[in-house]
């Protein structure tokens, strides 16, 4: 079977003013369906670059980046907004929910951009999932840290892909919350089969994943706690 | 496109505030720009639908003398059998009333049958036309207007002496047609049959009067082709010949420089509207950026994040247009009432499907144009920076995006070439406006980067408010072009027609200025009249021979008539050189040049004609018309006079200033060539009070009832009052321009307060009070707005006298006491403004700051 994510020999590279600094350096990843993996290292490391580029937003210098077999770089600028839609689920740090959209709508933001029609019925239901049902017209200033990210871990999952990119979904929480929304973004994750590449500090966290890589210098590893 | 169009009324729904004054700000600029269409619409349909009753026939032959029996028979020759003719004659002449009262009268005096189309309305008998009068052709009848009678002390029933004979007013007009060929006239109009008119005496040789031969042509005959056929036939320049649509167009000459005026102007206030909606976007565009990164991030397509914003744009115009077009119920009395007292025909002004389509797509089509520069930044997206913890998702940088605003400033090019009919007109405006654009431009950035070094010591909310100004450019520029942009046309216009006033000087009765002006003296006359004003205590100044010449030769070359295309009926320019071409023209002699005249070009006169020396006379050209003629300093002209040819030579161009009122012509040339051939004379009259004008006036009208006397105040006064009245309606659109202004300044504060409502709370959790933060929002807006009026006054002034040179012949006079209201009055209104659109945020608690914001 093929991995749903393939990373192979990325290297990245930014000019900040006369200086070339590589960020990453001929990193390889695989994960397979279903699979968790937690990444770490310290702040200024690559993370957010790398999720850049798994996340089609961004190209690698060097190296080629495959969601379910197909070459990011090769796809147009259409084809990978394309693949993000159906392929990916992000959760951000900051949730980055729509502020003008309430959380019904915020939820079944995705599903629109696919051109479903029964978008509203499904979003609520994933609302459900995640405990907000009672929130469904609730916008995003009239939430607390917690909802907000619950929402977003909805919006993401709800149109099913093989594979979410979650980035510090806790960061921004308090420690009880932060494993509340956690628990329920493994369990959705499970449920459904969904191949999950966590972004972290947290140890704990990385050790609920299947697997824990280290990244530094650019390069992975794997990491041992 | 559903999901578009859900987003984008999403977007609209969910940004009321920024809707509301996006679309305010646009239907304030369309609602000018609408009526103004619908005002060019009406009056279009108008000269169109009505030529045949403005003029009163299918085809004319119009000239300053009578045509000749064979330039007749040559015109009937193309004229299909069954054409029905008529003549009509029109002068000016004195018309005295039976308590000797006299007045300065047009005189139409008109065959039976005329007008062919339309009619006469009339107080007492009521609609007739033209083969239903016949009392008029019978008896010697008059029918005047009301204002005649006013100014005569007439009644229906007396007697009004024209010329040597009197006629009995029959019935007052209340509206006629046909002969219209002015757009307006400096005189009431009489009617009388043609059968009396030489009863009068009144036409002797070299009275100036136009003689009309009307054709009314059979049922189906196309007059266009009929007119070409007989301008064909008709070589003299001196006739000119009209088809109904000609005719149409020359009378709606007035309304129409009028219209393509008040277009410009309006154009700024949708330039201006659409400045402010544009910063308004552009702050809205930035504020969603980091959701559209988001949108991206989900698999939107970039292209389909720029259909929302475009289509939410293109939304907004639209509502934005519905405001606009019922604002015009509010506006069009206004400028139906300004028609009436400017035209002699009455139109009716009314908003077209034309215009409400137009009014649709220019607020859809604007408000995308200008949103480009802001769109571009959906295309330089950087959604991969929502990963980034501390930065806001933003767009590359583009150092080309000025780029963006040339199709804006392209489009308002061309609305310019639609709304005036004339390029040079559109070119002028459109350089005038850029240029005070960049200039207001580079002022504001060089005011605002000074003022932060010079004010940065003084004290704390000056020093916070040239720093706000300084380092927070786009909406301190965008507020300051559009106050300069508003207040350089509120005080243009006035400061212009203040000049033309001034020039006129009628609140100056000691001036230049003559207060009779006597024309058509037969040289027989001059020695009794010199006599009898002698007698009444004055004399006649400035007697100018008048003489009628026709051109024969240019530079060498036969002069042939030019056949009138059809652009000139459009193109303000081409008319002007048109009439100057086809104009058989008056010219005088003199050795010495009046106060009014200055050479532009060449040497005076070198004394009399010496006819033994066998060299060409000399003529001195006024500077426009050899411009017309394509004449320069040294070209040869042939001039027939009374038949007999005369070979000049052109020594000098002369500017004159035609507002003088003094006895100025296009052509003078040298004494001694055309002392004995036959002309008329005129005079002027100075110094003279309201009773011993009217004295005198009426003891010459008894004594020489020939002779026509313009009572220059009185036609002060008139061409005052219409050029008032152009002005209330420019001055009308520039006041919305500065509304435009002030509503984009409201935005701008509001944009800025919001925008900056985390320093604000910061500043009050530092120690500021809400009232130190109020004085600085105070003097910053109050140096805006000063700022903006100061220079947007000084460039008024500056645009108002290359005004006067290039329109008005140097007419130009500062006025003082309106720049200096209009620059109080716009900082008042600036802080006023500016107070209002911050206060809500200045209220603001600043315990939100710990909320996050």
């Amino acid at each position: 079977m093929n991995p749903i994510l393939r990373v192979n020999c990325v290297c990245k590279s930014f000019q900040q003013g006369n200086q070339c600094v590589e960020v990453l350096r001929d990193l390889s990843i695989q994960a397979e369906k279903g699979e968790k993996i937690a990444i770490l290292g310290p702040s200024g490391c690559g993370k957010s670059t790398l999720l850049s580029l798994l996340a089609g937003l961004d190209n690698p210098d060097t190296g080629t980046v495959e969601i379910d077999g197909m070459d990011l770089a090769k796809q147009s600028e259409d084809d990978r907004s394309q693949i993000r839609s159906e392929k990916l689920g992000i959760v951000f740090q900051q949730y980055h929910l729509m502020r003008n959209l309430n959380a019904v709508e915020n939820v079944g933001l995705p599903l629109e951009i696919l051109g479903a029609t029964d978008f509203p019925d499904l979003a609520r239901n994933a609302l459900e999932d995640v405990g907000l049902g009672h929130r469904a017209a609730h916008f995003p200033s009239e939430m607390s840290g917690g909802e907000c990210q619950r929402v977003a871990i909805a919006r993401a999952l709800i149109n099913r892909p093989p594979l979410v990119l979650a980035d510090e979904p806790s960061g921004n929480l308090d420690q009880k919350t932060g494993v509340e929304v956690m628990d329920l973004l493994f369990n959705l994750c499970n449920e459904f089969n969904i191949t999950l590449l966590l972004v972290t500090h947290n140890r704990d966290l990385a050790e609920r994943c299947d697997r824990a890589l280290l990244l530094k210098d650019g390069a992975l590893a794997e990491f041992n706690s | 496109m559903k999901f578009i169009f859900r987003q984008a009324w999403r977007e609209i729904r969910n940004s009321r505030s920024f809707c509301f004054f996006y679309s305010l700000n646009l239907a304030l600029g369309l609602a000018g720009f609408v009526v103004v269409d619908a005002f060019r619409e009406s009056i279009e349909s108008k000269m169109v639908n009505e030529s045949r009753e403005l003029l009163g026939a299918d085809l004319a032959l119009r000239a300053r003398r009578s045509i000749t029996d064979e330039e007749l028979a040559k015109a009937r020759s193309t004229l299909p059998s069954g054409t029905k003719e008529a003549v009509a004659v029109d002068f000016f002449s004195m018309a005295a009333g039976p308590t000797g009262l006299s007045r300065l009268v047009k005189v139409v005096a008109f065959d039976p049958g005329f007008p062919f189309h339309g009619s006469f309305k009339l107080q007492n008998g009521g609609e007739l036309r033209g083969n239903e009068i016949g009392l008029l052709h019978e008896q010697k009848q008059a029918w005047i207007y009301p204002e005649a009678r006013a100014q005569l002390g007439i009644g229906l029933g007396d007697q009004l002496q024209l010329g040597k004979t009197s006629f009995q007013i029959s019935d007052l007009i209340v509206e006629e047609t046909g002969l219209t060929f002015q757009p307006t006239d400096l005189a009431p109009k009489v009617f009388i049959s043609r059968e009396f008119l030489q009863d009068t005496k009144l036409l002797g040789p070299g009275s100036l009067a136009f003689y009309t031969h009307l054709f009314c042509l059979p049922d189906g005959a196309d007059s266009e082709l009929f007119g070409k056929g007989l301008e064909r036939v008709i070589q003299s320049p001196e006739i000119r010949t009209y088809t109904h649509r000609q005719a149409g167009h020359r009378a709606g000459r007035l309304l129409r420089y009028l219209s393509d005026f008040l277009s410009l102007v309006s154009l700024v206030a949708l330039f201006l509207a659409c400045l402010g909606s544009g910063f308004l976007f552009h702050g809205f565009l930035n504020h969603r950026l980091p959701e559209l990164a988001t949108l991206v991030s989900l698999g939107v397509k970039r292209s389909t994040a720029l259909q929302i914003f475009v289509l939410q744009i293109a939304l907004l115009g639209f509502l934005s247009a519905l405001p606009a077009i019922l604002a015009c119920s509010f506006f069009l009395p206004a400028l139906s009432h300004t028609i009436s007292e400017l035209g002699t025909t009455q139109v009716e002004v009314m908003v077209s499907y034309r215009s409400i389509l137009l009014t649709f797509g220019v607020a859809m089509g604007s408000g995308c144009l200008l949103a480009l520069p802001s769109l571009g930044k959906v295309l330089r997206l950087r959604p991969s920076e929502l990963f980034h913890e501390a930065v806001r998702p933003g767009s590359k940088p583009s150092g080309m995006s000025f780029l963006h605003t040339l199709p804006g400033l392209a489009a308002f090019w061309v609305l310019c070439l639609t709304q005036a009919h004339s390029d040079k007109l559109a070119n002028v405006f459109f350089g005038c406006f850029v240029g005070s654009l960049l200039l207001l431009y580079l002022l504001a950035r060089f005011g605002f980067t000074m003022g932060e070094k010079l004010l940065g010591r003084s004290r704390l909310p000056i020093r916070l408010a040239v720093r706000s100004l300084a380092r927070n450019r786009a909406g301190g520029l965008t507020g300051f072009l559009s106050i300069g942009l508003g207040t350089l046309l509120l005080t243009l216009i006035p400061q212009t027609h203040h000049g033309l006033g001034k020039e006129i000087g009628l609140d100056n009765p000691k001036g230049d200025l003559p207060s009779l002006f006597l024309f058509d003296l037969q040289e027989e006359q001059l020695a009794g009249m010199e006599a009898l004003l002698q007698k009444e205590g004055t004399t006649l100044g400035n007697v100018t021979p008048w003489v009628r010449g026709r051109i024969k030769t240019i530079k060498g070359m036969p002069y042939e008539k030019p056949i009138h295309r059809d652009e000139a009926l459009n193109n303000p320019d081409e008319q002007r050189r048109s009439s100057f071409r086809n104009r058989s023209f008056n010219l005088s002699y003199r050795d010495h040049l009046l106060e009014s005249e200055q050479i532009l070009a060449g040497r005076p006169f070198s004394g009399r004609y010496d006819a033994e020396a066998g060299k060409p006379a000399e003529i001195s050209v006024e500077h426009k018309y050899a411009e017309a003629l394509g004449l320069e300093l040294g070209d040869r002209m042939g001039i027939e006079v009374a038949g007999i040819p005369i070979d000049t030579r052109v020594v000098n161009l002369r500017r004159v200033r035609w507002t003088s009122f003094q006895p100025n012509f296009f052509v003078q040339m040298q004494p001694g060539v055309l002392d004995q051939a036959p002309k008329t004379f005129l005079g002027t009259l100075h110094h003279l009070n309201q009773q011993k004008k009217e004295q005198i006036q009426n003891t010459i009208v008894r004594e020489f009832p020939t002779v026509s006397i313009l009572d220059v105040e009185r036609t002060g006064k008139k061409i005052l009052e219409v050029v008032g009245q152009m002005t209330w309606a420019l001055q009308l659109m520039a006041t919305l321009s500065v509304l435009a202004g002030l509503v984009i300044l409201f935005c701008v504060v509001r944009e800025k307060a919001r925008s900056q409502s985390w320093e604000i709370n910061l500043q009050k959790v530092l120690g500021c009070t809400s009232q130190q933060l109020r004085r600085q929002v105070w003097i910053e807006f109050g140096i805006l707005g000063g700022g903006a009026a100061f220079i947007g006054t000084l460039l008024s002034l500056g645009c108002s006298y290359l005004l006067s040179v290039v329109v008005f012949d140097r007419v130009w006079s500062f006025r003082w006491d309106l720049p200096l209201l209009v620059v109080l009055s716009v900082i008042a209104l600036s802080i006023i403004t500016a107070d209002f659109a911050a206060r809500r945020t200045l209220r603001e608690k600043p315990a939100r700051l710990l909320r996050g914001g």
